[in-house]
């Protein structure tokens, strides 16, 4: 129980909000007891609520790396802002009173052991058989599966054929509404993916704005929307005809709406042992098509490999769910994970573990990054276009560069590498929160010599391809732009 | 070159996928593009995929329409979204940055979920942001660069507490590093948004902003160009641009142009505030004259009065005549000049001056007289307690200087017709200049500017004269002994039927500070008599006067708590009755004594 941290305190709270009000409950002293076990395993005490006694709350850290929160308040909250306000008030200083553990809690600890006991028993004699029964998939209801997505991707067809027959300008409310429906169909057909890639043209089609601009990005999703159905019909096919395994070499099973299981990522292969990541940026935003809030951090892998692309990892909260489930955050500290999972995917994979430590960052990681970033901007032009060219590839991807130079020609701000060559930054869609206005503001020394992060997109417009910077990284520091 | 037929193709899809597959057959122009395709094709491969993909659209058939659509749209895609310049030709410049040297040593790292509640604090609307914001400057958020623009956009926030901490308190602690970002959104024609930026920049860049507090000052908004010359006053440099603007077609410029000028206070200034003084200007001329503090300002203002009055006497008493007169005086106002007093004396003395149309313009001098606070201006003021519109002036001046049975045996008689002009004049001033005891209650207890009201002698028979004219009011705030006359009197007030509970609370008050021995027992009367409702919570008189309750009365309050409706005002209640129970039998000292020096006692 020795660190915490307030930085660690706020990593644990599920929202923002909490954090909030753990901290106003210390600043308005409503603690009216705070103590502690003389072990340092547990902190305790009494909190001032609306009703007439004050909650009793708790932090257990009788397992110093997964703390038990137990709290009397009614809310379902884990951990509720009374045991963050508990932790913010001891990592503040305040005196806590060495007590004696309540009996209620010892209690709770020993039927809590006797728990993990009950449950190593029972996972160590059911292990082996059990484990190989779970995973092996009866092949007659894939098949079935199969056919009904195959069903599924015909419709998603003759509706695509559809709109394209009629034409964008006669989508008219009412056709919206009359294709919304059909879309909510798509739902019984194991291609919750494709629907949700359907439900983005829907939304465009609804959208106000520049209709000009809408029609342009109309005619890419149904680009889109056509290679998905040609693409996926082929594999599906082939799979059903020939017994094929999953595609673990592009994201056509994320595209249709496969949800990938640790445990079956494990299976393929796609794990990598011992990984150690650094976080560069950070956002979260809505996708309406899916319905869910989305929380994207980007990591530069810290592995002695060469070839070190930029991974993603994606935190999906379904909106219905959102109050329930944690939100991500920007992470400061070095990850390390004996396992990570690595997605099928494009240049920048998502990435995905479930048990990590951390440490902080040193000298010798910035290094790292350092001799990780790309410094050819005409090979990573190169590599970035290669992806663009595929409908299904991922718009945005997102390179380490290494730059000699960042200045200005005019009123551009543009960044040129060893051998001279430029690449200009803007400000791009896909991420609707501009950042080049901070460069102003950088210290001198960032002009010349260091990393930056870019993500790139392609703006059919003015026909460029065009890098917004996310975060810088220099011998001591991650500059972040962006969260 | 060869691309742009490309470029050209793909709107002709886009036109097409805009009109339907169903009339894209045959499309004219797509065929007239084949033959430049189909020879393009012939020194590159992928030219030749897209001359087929544009032949099956082109002379294709119906059927097959859409799918052929498609897949020219899906080849073109491929082609050109890696067709992107990325190139910039010209020479790199460096950057300016204004950073400070020591840079973002202690910028602490910000979580994305402590940072973006703060940003949408800054750029939304709704209840809660003042707080979120304040908490935020205290732990140092704004430290960070990514709150400057959202805090600049802020400055323009619909609530003006957030947008005025912003402007005084947050962006100057960012330092000159935010000063990019007010000057690329600082919009000159803007509104108080901007004005805000501008008195910001002039904060953190003082001599180097003098050019643009210029320019707003010729070109600027109304906003913009008032806090221009807020921020251009009493600097030399701009003297000579402010004089131009304080002949601004608006009013309002014009107004703070003066107010900059006058603090100049050079000769200049002095002369351009009696230029407007006397133009139609008058009105706004005064608050500058008021300020300006030059020596010549008072022997000039007498020289004009002297002027006015000329003409006033002569018969001339229009409007605009009246009006300069009193901006005149007005503008005299604060100035220790003993011509001014002089002149005054002499005004009010002058019995061709006195008439009805000079009546406002007597009280203005009066007053005025009153400020002086010399003896020859009392004993002058108090000589013309004849004159109604003069009366309450002279009255001031009595209580100031006169002994207190002279003051009562010269005005008393005044009150003798409660309704007459006199009358009235008296009574009003009376109740201005008692303090009434509630309000002295209150402003103590809250420490507010206990304004140091001068506390005036009252000689004794006001009481009574007083109590027989039934103000009440006056009554409570003069008594200072217990006489039966004075009790009676109260107590039959207190225990009329139809009584408010705001008289009844300032009689008991009284009561306590007469040391009325059964004042206790009218309180907890008045207490259980209220209605359960009544009290809403425990005002800082009503807890003043529980406070004096002796600590037998502890139970009895306590039983009175549980009578009242709102649980606030019981708890208190309860609160307070523990706090008397502990007091000490004590003796009262307080035996009539003065208003303050009786509350200053309660607190002790």
């Amino acid at each position: 129980m020795a660190q915490i941290t307030e930085a660690y305190i706020d990593a644990l709270a599920p929202n923002a909000a909490a954090i909030k009000n753990g901290r106003d409950l210390v600043r308005k002293n409503s603690f009216q007891r705070l103590c502690r076990t003389e072990d340092g395993t547990l902190i305790f005490g009494e909190c001032k609520g609306s009703g007439k006694e004050p909650y009793s709350c708790s932090a257990d850290f009788v397992k110093s790396d997964s703390p038990t929160f137990r709290c009397s308040c009614p809310s379902r909250q884990f951990p509720c802002k009374h045991n963050l306000g508990l932790l913010y008030a001891y990592v503040s200083g305040v005196p806590f009173q060495m007590e004696e553990i309540p009996q209620d809690i010892a209690d709770k600890r020993d039927k809590a052991e006797k728990r993990e006991e009950r449950k190593k028993e029972a996972a160590a004699a059911g292990d082996e058989p059990g484990v190989a029964s779970r995973r092996k998939t009866n092949r007659s209801a894939l098949i079935k599966k199969m056919n009904a997505q195959l069903e599924g991707i015909d419709l998603m067809d003759k509706l695509v054929k559809q709109v394209i027959q009629g034409g964008l300008a006669a989508l008219d409310a009412k056709t919206a509404i009359m294709l919304e429906d059909q879309a909510k169909q798509l739902g019984g057909y194991y291609i919750p993916g494709m629907q949700a890639a359907f439900r983005e043209l829907l939304l465009l089609v609804r959208a106000k704005g520049d209709q000009e601009q809408l029609y342009t990005a109309m005619m890419d999703q149904l680009t889109i929307l056509h290679t998905l159905i040609k693409r996926s019909r082929e594999y599906l096919t082939a799979r059903k005809d020939n017994e094929g395994t999953m595609d673990t070499g592009s994201r056509l099973e994320e595209w249709i709406g496969h949800a990938w299981q640790l445990a079956e990522m494990r299976e393929l292969g796609l794990m990598r042992t011992n990984a150690e990541l650094m976080q560069l940026s950070f956002r979260s935003y809505t996708d309406e098509a899916r319905g869910e809030y989305v929380d994207e951090g980007f990591w530069l892998p810290l592995g002695s490999e060469a070839a070190v692309e930029i991974v993603v990892t994606r935190h999906y909260r379904p909106f219905r769910a959102a109050k329930h489930i944690r939100e991500d955050d920007s992470c400061f500290a070095i990850v390390q994970t004996r396992e990570l999972a690595i997605y099928p995917g494009d240049l920048n994979p998502r990435v995905r573990w479930e048990d990590m430590t951390s440490r902080e960052i040193e000298a010798k990681d910035y290094a790292l990054a350092y001799s990780a970033a790309k410094r050819s901007f005409s090979d990573v032009i190169k590599l970035v276009k290669n992806q663009l060219k595929s409908p299904l590839a991922d718009k945005n991807p997102v390179v380490l560069l290494h730059y000699a130079k960042l200045g200005k020609i005019e009123d551009t701000y543009v960044l040129e590498d060893e051998q001279g060559k430029r690449l200009v930054l803007g400000n791009i869609d896909a991420i609707s929160h501009p950042t080049l206005q901070l460069l102003p503001m950088l210290d001198a020394k960032l002009f010349a010599d260091q990393e930056v992060l870019v993500m790139f997109e392609h703006q059919m417009g003015s026909r460029r391809l065009t890098a917004q910077p996310l975060a810088f990284v220099t011998d001591d520091a991650v500059i972040r732009l962006l969260y | 070159m060869s691309i742009e037929v490309l470029y050209d193709l793909h709107q002709d899809v886009r036109r097409l996928f805009i009109a339907g597959s169903a009339v894209s057959s045959g499309d004219i122009r797509i065929k007239r593009k084949l033959p430049q395709l189909e020879q393009l094709g012939q020194s590159a491969p992928v030219f030749k995929r897209v001359a087929e993909a544009a032949s099956r659209v082109g002379e294709g058939n119906a059927e097959m329409a859409a799918d052929a659509l498609l897949e020219l749209a899906l080849l073109l895609h491929a082609i050109l979204y890696t067709q992107g310049q990325t190139d910039a030709a010209g020479t790199l410049e460096p950057i300016e940055t204004h950073t400070v040297t020591n840079g973002n040593k202690d910028v602490p790292t910000i979580p994305y979920r402590r940072l973006k509640p703060l940003i949408d604090a800054l750029t939304d609307r709704g209840p809660g942001r003042h707080e979120v914001i304040k908490q935020a400057y205290e732990d140092n958020i704004f430290a960070d660069i990514r709150t400057y623009v959202p805090a600049v956009i802020a400055l323009g926030d619909p609530y003006s507490e957030i947008a005025d901490y912003m402007t005084d308190v947050v962006i100057p602690s960012m330092g000159t590093c935010v000063l990019p970002i007010l000057h690329a959104k600082l919009n000159l024609q803007g509104g108080q948004a901007d004005a805000r930026k501008l008195i910001i920049i002039h904060k953190l860049s003082a001599q180097a902003s003098h050019d643009l507090i210029a320019k707003a000052m010729m070109e600027g908004a109304i906003p913009v160009k008032l806090a221009a010359i807020g921020a251009g006053t009493g600097n030399p440099d701009l003297e000579d641009l402010l004089h131009e603007i304080s002949y601004d077609r608006k009013k309002e410029v014009r107004a703070a142009a003066l107010l900059a000028v006058a603090k100049n206070g050079s000769d200049r200034a002095v002369e351009r505030l009696f230029e407007a003084l006397k133009s139609k200007d008058a009105e706004i001329a005064v608050e500058p004259l008021r300020r300006c503090n030059h020596s010549y300002v008072g022997q000039r203002l007498v020289e004009e009065a002297s002027v006015l009055c000329d003409i006033l006497i002569g018969g001339q008493l229009d409007a605009a005549s009246v009006e300069r007169m009193m901006a005149v005086l007005n503008a005299m106002e604060g100035k220790c000049d003993p011509a001014i007093e002089e002149f005054l004396v002499k005004l009010l003395q002058n019995q061709a001056f006195i008439m009805k149309e000079t009546e406002s313009m007597q009280a203005c001098a009066a007053h005025l007289l009153l400020e002086f606070g010399t003896p020859t201006a009392f004993e002058m003021l108090h000589g013309l307690r004849g004159r109604t519109n003069i009366l309450e002036y002279a009255f001031r001046a009595a209580l100031r200087s006169l002994p207190r049975e002279a003051v009562y045996d010269h005005y008393h008689g005044y009150l003798a017709k409660k309704q007459s002009a006199a009358g009235k004049a008296l009574l009003r001033a009376c109740h201005d200049i008692a303090i009434p005891v509630t309000i002295a209650l209150h402003e103590f207890v809250n420490d507010q500017e206990f304004e140091q009201r001068p506390e005036y002698d009252w000689d004794p028979r006001w009481v009574q004269l007083f109590i027989e004219l039934e103000e009440t009011d006056l009554v409570c705030s003069l008594a200072e002994h217990p006489d039966k006359l004075v009790i009676d009197y109260l107590l039959g007030r207190l225990h009329k039927p139809k009584a408010r509970i705001g008289d009844q609370m300032m009689i008991v008050m009284t009561l306590f500070k007469l040391d009325y021995r059964d004042a206790p027992e009218l309180l907890m009367n008045l207490l259980e008599q209220a209605s359960p409702q009544q009290f809403y919570y425990v005002t800082e008189e009503l807890r003043v006067l529980i406070l004096q309750l002796p600590s037998s009365y502890a139970d009895r309050l306590r039983k009175l708590a549980e009578r009242f409706t709102y649980t606030s005002f019981k708890d208190e209640i309860q609160s307070l009755a523990d706090k008397v129970a502990m007091k000490p039998i004590e003796e009262n000292e307080n035996k009539g004594a003065g208003w303050i020096a009786w509350i200053q006692s309660l607190m002790s």
